[in-house]
């Protein structure tokens, strides 16, 4: 423990004695354990931190499954869920939801918020009990009862209730009709993620269909039943429902798997990408933590060499240089945590959405301690290979008085260079990843800039069922609007939509052409869906490659008509005239539809690779209660939109306009998700490269030092200053080259595990790899310059006279 | 002068009590011993074919020209360096046979070293210079206080116990230097030129701290260039190109 203890305190005075290197160390490993600890506490968010109300051994989804069609996954159907409730064995509770939107008005205007229609039972799955109240029974499931009643949340609890003990019995107005608060929801439950009121789902026993799937399922185990077991159980009751119900279940199957799974999984491949590129700054700032200890450890040649004399053996004095870098680390990650800290912020200030409940980002004892576990870590990365090399001393060499040479000098230096090499192999990997990253990203927004979305300004608006009942009474709301958008002065079109496209929405369904089989097991093709009215397509400024867009008389009663995209065009029809052809949408095949017009491709959702088949309808023909106004207008888009808003509350004052934005605002708002990975990526890109360039400048520099005499001794026997630049420059552009020979190796091999992550660029895309590889070079050279150019100012006489 | 042969019977072996023309086994025995540095190019014989015994108690001092060996001998004997050839009896111990980690226990236990440079390391105070050795012994703290206390006011520097070297002068660097050398009660102590880095009068001071020393029946191997103390001496070794040509009684 002495021993130790003197280790310690040994080392930070030696450390105290050299500030400098102390924090330019510090410094480094700040940066490298911070980055580090920045995506853990991420990570740790989504894969390791217990989340509120959720037990991960019990907690579960059920799901159904369509193999036929590739599906995985799906909702279920009311009747099925209600099997599954009945019968299964496995579950101590199962509960179903599906997230919708309550417009309320609290205060003087009607506000959006998430809602949850939750069944009975599902505040039992998570243990979550009602702070006031009761949850819903299973007898309120029934679109009667459900209609009437609400929970809220704590935070409306508390925020909008005063807390008030009475509200129980109060009435709220929500989507156009009066419930009674029943509940106050659990502390912070606010399940699946933002939702601020419940409502029972509401089920029509009369029209509930086994093959209307739209519940999702959770479930609690029972104690001591296995996740395999409950999988087991539920498929051999999807498999029994399929026997039974043959024409609404065949092919349906089912699954259980773990919630948390669910919920985060497919965070995984973005968290591993993230934590990778991070692992790679840790490394780098390793190496060159490395290459100044090394630098360090050969002027204390002596002291190690007295050490030795006085008994110490090797081990011990590996233990102490390890015990200094570990100092140092420690330091670097105390540093790294408030980097981490702030970082944190950052990130979470960027994020223009409101995050789940769950989803909690504050620094844990988890994330403490890999804090820790990174700079031991880092210590041995750093310390170990200095620490072996300044502890191969020649003990009888190193103590001659004025013997300062120990051995390994030549050793040191090639160990220096190798790790300089390593550093800018690891950077290049890094800034070929990142160089990736941008480059995906700027292709995701190429596509915008010919919607020209500057003066498009877009706002979503719900029409509440209980109000707007039926077909009738939705487009009749329309009708009466769109004219009045369209007469708002500064307007010069207007139209609408149910889906923006390049956000991060999308509707879909599956169409059967004429020419496919006509079977019930038929399958069908899969295609994204967007109910439009008239102009929509000059408006949004997507080109229509041939045919017309909808137009008046496309309403209700006209001929059922069909839009499509180039792709599904091609996809349907390839090599024919598109014109003409005829469609069945849906699984009932009733509806049939004539193409009237094929529009340009356009992503739907900003992340997709390629744009997949796309079908427009006209609106009044399938109207929907919620869709998206696009208004292409030239004035100022604050004026614009309060006019909208006025407009539509004049028609109906409880209807609240929200997402008002431009299309300028709403591309950015799609691509939130991506600009962080991005500016993540970049972010560590730079901080590669810049400690890269600090590692190269400080062997060089320390190369300078160690060669003085010998560039005294070439200009005295007359090098000129270029020859002094070309010989230090010389040999960092040696190592450079190295380096970035194995780094774009390194490169070429690791990024083709990014192919998920990047969207219309390869994993070895040249300009990228040419790109990164000529910043770095340049880095490089600029670092060496700085020692090169000082070298040119050696004075030939003092550099001759010094030893 | 006396031209002592390189040549001598063998008379010692490890681990038994065997003696030496009626001499108790030496302390320190050398038998043929040679070093050879080499580079790339030159072979350079640093000692060749030494015979030495010091006997416990013995105040030796090992002198010659620059680059004739004294230092090599003097790492050699403290196990700091080992021999090409021939052979080390350390208190009846093979030497030459010692594996690194036996190599830096006995260095640890039974040799105290004094360098010219005085060696002390700038981090650490008076005492914890001192205390080092111990420390890597694995000696609990009561034990290696009361051993560094005493050290220390064996050479009257307990004064300066919390100092650190370079509030120090030279001849008192070189004082902490032998209390350092005396605390782990070494079997013999190794000087390289303790005096070669101190003016005429911290030089005598030392010797005579030394002589105390030798009084008190520590055994000593003094490297020195300085004719005048290695009359401190009981015998003078004088080397020529690695090895013995000379031994003198002193007194």
């Amino acid at each position: 423990m002495g021993g130790w203890l003197q280790d310690i305190k040994v080392g930070w005075r030696s450390l105290a004695r050299t500030p400098g290197f102390t924090l330019v160390v510090v410094l480094v490993m700040g940066l490298g354990i911070g980055v580090n600890t920045m995506v853990f506490n991420i990570a740790n968010a989504f894969l390791f931190r217990s989340l509120p109300y959720v037990d991960n051994t019990r907690n579960v989804v059920i799901s159904s499954t369509d193999p036929k069609h590739d599906v995985k996954e799906m909702e279920m159907s009311y009747p099925d869920f209600c099997d599954v409730r009945d019968r299964a064995r496995s579950f101590e509770a199962v509960a179903a939801y599906f997230e919708t939107q309550a417009y309320i008005t609290l205060g003087n205007e009607p506000e959006r918020f998430a809602a949850t229609a939750i069944s009975g039972g599902l505040m039992q799955v998570f243990n979550a009990q009602p702070i006031l109240g009761r949850e819903f029974t299973r007898d309120e499931e029934e679109q009667s009862r459900a209609f009437t009643l609400i929970m809220i949340s704590d935070r409306i609890w508390r925020e909008r209730f005063n807390a008030d003990p009475g509200v129980l019995g109060k009435t709220i107005k929500m989507n156009g009709r009066v419930r009674t608060i029943v509940g106050v929801a659990a502390k912070d439950f606010r399940f699946p993620e933002t939702a601020d009121f419940f409502i029972p789902t509401p089920i029509d026993m009369a029209e509930n269909r086994r093959d209307g799937h739209f519940l999702d399922i959770v479930a609690r185990l029972k104690p001591g039943v296995t996740l395999h077991a409950a999988h087991a159980e539920v498929a051999a009751m999807a498999a029994d429902l399929e026997k039974r119900y043959p024409d609404t279940n065949a092919g349906i199957g089912g699954r259980v798997d773990a919630f948390r799974e669910m919920m985060v999984g497919d965070m995984r491949p973005i968290l591993a990408l993230l934590m990778s590129a991070v692992g790679f700054v840790l490394l780098i700032a390793c190496a060159n933590v490395a290459n100044l200890m090394l630098a360090r450890g050969a002027g204390r040649q002596r002291e190690v060499a007295l050490r030795f004399a006085l008994g110490a053996t090797r081990g011990r004095i590996v233990r102490q240089f390890l015990t200094e870098s570990l100092i140092v680390s420690l330091m670097g990650g105390m540093l790294g945590l408030l980097l981490a800290l702030w970082g944190r912020d950052l990130c979470l200030g960027s994020i223009p959405i409101e995050l789940p409940f769950w989803m909690q980002f504050s620094i844990d004892p988890n994330t403490v301690l890999f804090m820790v576990g990174v700079s031991a870590l880092s210590a041995v990365l750093a310390g170990l290979l200095p620490a072996l090399q300044t502890s191969q001393v020649d003990v009888h060499e190193a103590l001659k008085d004025g013997g300062h040479h120990g051995t390994g000098g030549r050793a040191r230096s090639r160990l220096r260079s190798a790790l300089v090499v390593a550093e800018l192999a690891l950077a290049l990997v890094l800034l070929a990843g990142a160089g990736l990253m941008i480059r995906s990203f700027i292709n995701m927004t190429a596509e915008r800039a010919s919607l020209n979305p500057t003066d498009l300004l877009t706002a979503r608006l719900t029409m509440p069922i209980a109000v707007y009942k039926d077909d009738a009474a939705k487009r009749a709301f329309i009708d009466g609007l769109m004219p009045a958008v369209e007469g708002l002065p500064g307007v010069r079109s207007a139209s609408l939509t149910t889906d923006l496209p390049l956000t991060d929405g999308s509707s879909s369904t599956r169409v059967r052409l004429e020419s496919d089989p006509h079977t019930p097991d038929a399958v069908r093709r899969r295609v994204l869906y967007a109910a439009v009215r008239p102009h929509y397509f000059a408006t949004m400024g997507i080109p229509m490659r041939s045919g017309r867009e909808f137009t008046a008389l496309d309403g209700a009663d006209g001929q059922r008509v069909v839009i499509v995209s180039e792709s599904a065009a091609r996809k349907f029809w390839p090599g024919k005239e598109p014109l003409g052809q005829r469609l069945r949408i849906g699984y009932a095949d009733t509806l049939v539809m004539a193409v009237v017009g094929v529009a340009a491709d356009i992503r739907q959702n900003v992340e997709e690779k390629d744009p997949p088949a796309h079908i427009y309808v006209p609106h009044p023909q399938e109207p929907a209660q919620s869709v998206v106004l696009v208004v292409r207008h030239g004035g100022d888009p604050g004026t614009m939109t309060t006019a909208l808003r006025r407009l539509v509350q004049s028609r109906d004052g409880d209807m609240p306009l929200y997402d008002v934005r431009t299309m300028e605002e709403s591309l950015r708002f799609g691509l939130w998700e991506s600009r962080i990975y991005v500016a993540l990526m970049t972010v560590f890109g730079v901080l590669a490269l810049i400690i890269a360039a600090i590692g190269i400048y400080g062997v060089m520099a320390y190369s300078v030092a160690q060669r003085t005499q010998e560039i005294g001794i070439r200009m005295a026997l007359g090098a000129a200053r270029p020859d002094v630049l070309r010989l230090v420059v010389g040999q960092a552009a040696r190592l450079t080259l190295l380096g970035m020979g194995i780094g774009l190796a390194g490169a070429y091999a690791v990024t083709r595990f990014m192919a998920s992550q990047l969207f219309g660029v390869s994993t070895s895309d040249p300009p990228t790899f040419v790109g990164v590889t000529i910043i770095l070079a340049l880095s490089a050279l600029v670092a060496a310059w700085v020692p090169a150019e000082r070298a040119t100012r050696v004075d030939p006489m003092v550099a001759l006279r010094s030893e | 002068m006396t031209v002592v042969t390189n040549v001598r019977p063998v008379a010692a072996t490890a681990g038994k009590e065997t003696t030496v023309n009626g001499n108790a086994r030496p302390l320190l025995r050398l038998e043929g011993l040679s070093k050879v540095f080499t580079t790339e190019e030159v072979e350079t014989h640093a000692l060749s074919g030494v015979h030495l015994d010091i006997q416990r108690g013995e105040f030796v001092s090992i002198t010659g020209p620059s680059g004739c060996g004294k230092s090599t001998l003097l790492s050699i004997l403290g196990l700091l360096d080992s021999p090409t050839s021939g052979q080390y009896w350390l208190d009846g111990r093979a030497a030459h046979e010692l594996k690194p980690l036996e190599r830096a226990q006995i260095r640890n236990r039974q040799i105290g070293f004094i360098f010219q440079s005085f060696n002390l390391i700038g981090d650490l105070t008076v005492g914890e210079n001192v205390e080092l050795p111990l420390l890597y012994r694995g000696m609990n703290g009561d034990e290696r206080r009361k051993r560094v206390l005493t050290a220390l006011e064996r050479v009257n520097m307990k004064h300066r116990q919390n100092h650190l070297p370079s509030q120090l002068s030279g001849g008192q660097q070189q004082r902490v230097a032998v209390a350092r050398a005396l605390a782990g009660d070494p079997l013999t102590l190794l000087a390289d030129e303790p005096t070669g880095n101190l003016d005429s009068s911290n030089g005598e001071a030392v010797m005579e701290l030394l002589r105390e020393l030798h009084r008190g029946g520590t055994t000593i191997c003094m490297v020195t260039h300085d004719p005048r103390f290695a009359r401190y001496a009981d015998r003078s070794i004088h080397l020529f190109d690695g090895r013995i040509v000379d031994e003198q009684e002193v007194r």
